[in-house]
């Protein structure tokens, strides 16, 4: 692995930096979206027993994406959100979708997380925030 | 030392994909490809064989720990290092990661702007 001229390095660098910004930018518009199909899924889950499996899994599913995403961008507390959210559907899908524990769980989890999309989407683009940034801390993906 | 030529990286998450697809494109000269599963990865891997392998821990189906079980069972893959990014990086974890093979631990969420850097470093941890 060659190290480039200085000079290339920092010109490499600063297109890094301009594409991290640019896909911060795609990320926090996406946000909204996400908040939506989260929001369609819980309904759904609330709405028909019958379908609650596969509910659970669009919950998870959309859950593990933040969770995994999240903190890339400087969201630290959306993506942990996220994985407390990812990780109680798991668990009321392997219990079952009677168990009442599971889905209070549940409950508690989905509001925590909507309460971060809030603080996520009020805050100012924030270009490329990934690491070492004040809302990030370790994740558990 | 040998150079390192070419990484594949592992993950189900795009933006993630991206993230270390440019991060590593600082170096000009690496050869960078990227899949979305465990299961392409070792396709990938069989078509061109790769210096390092960065694997994420939790994908669907076929997860981190179970793709480099493949690929220590198949001869043509097996001595390919392979690395772990993830956010599971507590000392148990670590210590199962070791024991299963993995040649090192990269910390998810990881600054993509030194992201070279710690691969570099791994590298030549594992052939110093």
């Amino acid at each position: 692995m060659a190290d480039p001229p200085r000079d290339d390095r920092a010109r490499r660098t600063g297109v890094l930096a301009g594409q991290l910004a640019a896909l911060g930018d795609a990320f926090r518009a996406r946000l909204l979206r996400d908040r939506e199909s989260l929001a369609a899924a819980y309904a759904a889950l609330a709405a028909a027993d019958a379908d609650a499996p596969a509910s659970l899994k669009r919950i998870e599913h959309a859950a593990h994406r933040l969770h995994g995403t999240a903190a890339m961008f400087g969201y630290a507390k959306l993506g942990e959100s996220a994985g407390r959210l990812e990780r109680a559907a798991r668990e009321t899908l392997a219990r079952g979708t009677s168990d009442g524990a599971a889905h209070s769980a549940l409950a508690v989890s989905y509001a925590g997380l909507d309460g971060e999309f809030d603080a996520a989407l009020a805050r100012a683009p924030s270009g490329p925030v990934l690491c070492g940034h004040p809302d990030a801390s370790p994740q558990t993906k | 030392m040998r150079q390192l030529r070419s990484v594949l990286y592992v993950d189900d998450e795009p933006d993630i994909r991206e993230i270390v697809a440019l991060a590593l494109g600082l170096d000009g000269s690496l050869s960078i490809r990227t899949c979305e599963s465990g299961a392409a990865a070792l396709e990938a891997a069989m078509q061109r064989l790769p210096d390092l392998v960065l694997l994420d821990v939790m994908m669907p189906d076929l997860d981190g720990p179970a793709t480099l079980a493949r690929f220590r069972a198949e001869p043509t893959l097996a001595s390919v290092p392979i690395v772990f990014v993830t956010a599971k990086t507590m000392p148990s974890e670590l210590q199962r990661f070791g024991a299963l093979g993995a040649a090192g631990v990269i910390s998810k969420p990881f600054d993509p702007m030194r992201l070279l850097e710690q691969v570099r470093i791994l590298w030549e941890r594992i052939h110093g």
